[in-house]
């Protein structure tokens, strides 16, 4: 590769990527993408918001049958959320009493109101039997009223027996247990690490995935049909007389490239958009939202350039790949079957991203698998910059990783380039992977720029 | 001496499709480069500017190896491309850039071009008071013959100084092919370099003072158009008289090519011949309506060299 060979690539590139901003389905797919993103957090916060809005309860009594024979004041109960007016009345503490209300209920005799029939063994422990007439009280409501009044019994049943919450909280605390093992010379030996990662950071780990394999498939996409598309309608001809197809494929990636980072940089925006406008609005965030925030703020800067180039790095891998299923079409209606390679390719990297993420929530031998899939390019994008961030490798491993990918992505990018030269003028039927080795190797097609041979 | 072919050798596995072709422009004008389908004529041309490689010689400009990035060349392909989505204005925009003019030279250079090939409403969309702007047309929307016409601006945009022209008329209606006819008149006239294959030979004559004919990627006659006929004699013949006269040609044993109700074309061995047999039609009587003597067309000395000997695509 010359110097000379990539004169030309800023001017494609600048093309490429003017073009591509102004195509309507660009235009289109990127406002309903900022419009999702920018919406999706308020219109699901508002709907929640609506779900568990406080509506007073229609039930004005509990009757309560306690057959446990503990001293709770009942009368004494202070529900809440909607339950504030409901009155809780001890009306029994037999079993008799219970079952002649419940045949009440069954003719219709009694005042519809809710029953809860409190019963202790020392099998099943506390047991509490809630009666719902068949009209007159809603399920819900009645499920509500049961949650609290279980709610309040957890903790009247403590003050019946004269035991504090603290008391409680302390007797319930875990009991750990650790082992010391030590070596042949006496010396003790670390307790080896906690291997499995938590929920959270499997799911940081997919989200990872999910987002390359996204940004991996619209590039892609872009890159083959640009190409197929510059070939099927001859322009590269045209182009050829001033760029070199070195020049060409680079400006073509790269415009490509750059209009993904644009329609995920726009994605971005529309996501941090929605949470400024959630609490703006509402003023809250889950609890999920607010973890994966404490992710994004604890991550320190160098680690964040080193997972920014990994990135961009195994994208560029993937873009040559497309590049390549590119020059082996020659019709725009064959782009999708020259594109079989690049599919598989990018399933198999991301299922092996899946597969290890699993394997890292199980804690089964993961961080083995995790260091030898980081240093295999198609695998390393999806595993090494959401792993570098949470700390699960380092970051000098990080960039043995980048630069064996880089190599690779260098060395793809030469077959590439020979195999786009070679099939400019290809007009025949979408070549197999063995036939673009073979032309490869004896490149038939594009000499060098000058006159000589 | 501008441009000088040297050698070219092209072979795909044992067929050889174009067998050390050389010729040069030594001076300002046209040089053709004709053949039938399949003889080598587009694959030369891609040699030369460098697109496929070559297995054989060289091509210089101005002495030194032609480097495509430096020297200013347009180029019209046979297979016309223009991407079919993107508006007109923006690709002649970039074909310029790739050539090195600036974007407002470039447009007024388009303006001109646009006035001259009489495409000025592709290229700039109507505003009409109180309506929605026009889209900017894009290549889909173009006739075949106005999408030529924005492809031979993508050409000379640049104002190149060696141009390349591939069956440059073939598809246009005869008024457009006038209009194209006298551009490359002008360039010839501003003292451009042009290399053209077609395969219309009457144009060809119109322009081109040096040729070469090749036939299964071998040369089968090159040189000055002008010798060639020379070489070839007056010895094409026709002649057509109001009363019959297949006896005379009968008695001169003269070769007849075709017999019309128009006239009668016939080959003779030489001038002196064709005045025997001019004195012998007055002899009998004959009352000669048209007799003439010329030499032959390229188009008959193409169909000479090539005719049953050539190969269709």
């Amino acid at each position: 590769m010359k110097k000379s060979d990539f004169l030309g690539w800023k001017e494609v590139f600048a093309f490429s990527f003017e073009q591509g901003v102004k195509e309507k389905a660009f235009v289109v797919f990127l406002v309903i993408m900022f419009l999702v993103m920018l919406l999706a957090t308020p219109v699901t916060t508002f709907f929640k918001q609506d779900d568990g809005e406080v509506k007073s309860s229609s039930i004005r009594t509990l009757q309560v049958y306690d057959l446990t024979g503990l001293p709770i004041a009942y009368a004494e109960a202070k529900l809440q959320d909607g339950y504030d007016k409901v009155q809780v009345v001890l009306a029994g503490t037999t079993l008799d009493a219970y079952e002649t209300y419940v045949e009440k209920l069954a003719k219709e005799e009694a005042e519809a109101a809710l029953a809860v029939k409190v019963e202790y063994s020392p099998e099943q422990g506390f047991v509490l039997t809630y009666v719902k007439p068949a009209e007159g009280v809603e399920e819900e409501d009645a499920e509500g009223l049961a949650d609290q009044f279980t709610a309040y019994f957890e903790l009247a049943k403590l003050t019946a027996i004269d035991v504090t919450i603290e008391q409680y909280a302390f007797l319930n605390r875990p009991v750990n247990t650790e082992s010391v093992f030590l070596n042949a010379s006496g010396e003790v030996v670390p307790p080896s690490q906690e291997e499995s990662i938590s929920l959270d950071q499997y799911y940081i780990l997919l989200a990872g995935i999910v987002i390359i394999t996204l940004f991996v498939s619209f590039s892609g996409g872009n890159i083959a049909t640009s190409i197929v598309t510059e070939k099927s309608t001859r322009v590269i001809e045209y182009l050829m007389i001033n760029v070199r197809p070195m020049a060409l494929l680079t400006g073509k990636i790269l415009g490509s490239l750059a209009l993904t980072v644009v329609q995920f940089g726009v994605i971005g925006i529309g996501y941090v958009g929605s949470k400024y406008l959630t609490s703006a609005l509402f003023g809250e965030q889950t609890q999920t939202e607010s973890s994966f925030l404490e992710f994004l703020v604890n991550i320190d800067l160098f680690s964040a350039i080193t997972a920014a180039v990994m990135i961009l790095a195994g994208i560029l891998i993937f873009a040559i790949l497309a590049g390549l299923a590119g020059a082996s079409a020659s019709k725009l209606e064959e782009t999708q079957e020259s594109m079989k390679l690049f599919q598989m390719a990018m399933l198999v990297g991301t299922y092996g991203g899946i597969f290890l993420c699993i394997m890292q929530l199980t804690g089964m031998n993961a961080e083995l698998l995790v260091s030898i899939f980081s240093l295999i390019p198609i695998f390393a994008p999806f595993i090494v910059p959401a792993n570098l961030l949470l700390g699960e490798i380092s970051v000098g491993y990080a960039w043995i990783s980048i630069v064996l990918t880089l190599a690779v992505g260098a060395a793809l990018f030469w077959f590439a380039a020979r195999v786009y030269e070679a099939l400019i003028f290809h007009t025949g039927k979408v070549l197999k992977l063995k036939d673009i080795i073979g032309i490869a190797k004896a490149r038939r097609g594009v000499s060098d720029r000058k006159g000589e041979c | 001496m501008s441009l000088e072919v040297k050698e070219l050798v092209k072979s795909y596995g044992e067929k050889v499709v174009v067998d050390h072709l050389s010729f040069a422009l030594k001076e300002p004008g046209v040089y053709a480069l004709l053949g039938t389908n399949g003889a080598g004529k587009t694959t030369s041309i891609r040699m030369i500017l460098g697109m496929l490689s070559k297995d054989g010689g060289e091509v210089l400009w101005k002495g030194e190896p032609l480097d495509t990035s430096k020297v200013n060349i347009g180029y019209l392909a046979e297979e016309r491309g223009l991407y079919p989505k993107y508006s007109l204005m923006d690709q002649l925009l970039y074909f310029a850039k790739l050539k090195g003019v600036n974007k407002e030279e470039a447009k007024k250079r388009i303006a001109y071009w646009a006035s001259r090939l009489e495409v000025e409403e592709y290229l700039y969309p109507k505003t009409t008071k109180g309506k929605k702007k026009e889209k900017p047309k894009t290549a889909e929307q173009l006739s075949k013959g106005n999408q030529q016409k924005i492809q031979l601006m993508s050409a000379l945009i640049s104002d190149p100084e060696l141009i390349v022209f591939d069956e440059p008329l073939s598809g246009l209606d005869p008024v457009n092919t006038d209009l194209f006819k006298g551009i490359i008149r002008e360039e010839i006239e501003k003292g451009k370099y042009l290399i053209m294959s077609s395969h219309q030979m009457a144009t060809i004559e119109e322009f081109c003072k040096d040729i070469t004919i090749l036939n299964r990627g071998e040369v089968v006659l090159q040189g000055d158009l002008n010798e060639i006929k020379k070489g070839y004699g007056r010895v094409n013949l026709f002649v057509k008289c109001d009363e019959a006269f297949g006896e005379i040609v009968e008695k001169h044993g003269l070769t007849v090519i075709s017999d019309t109700p128009d006239g009668m074309q016939l080959k003779v061995s030489g001038e002196e011949v064709a005045q025997a047999f001019l004195s012998d039609l007055l002899a009998a009587g004959k009352n000669v309506v048209r007799f003439e003597l010329r030499e032959p067309s390229l188009h008959e000395i193409f169909v000479e060299k090539v005719g049953g000997n050539h190969e269709e695509e």
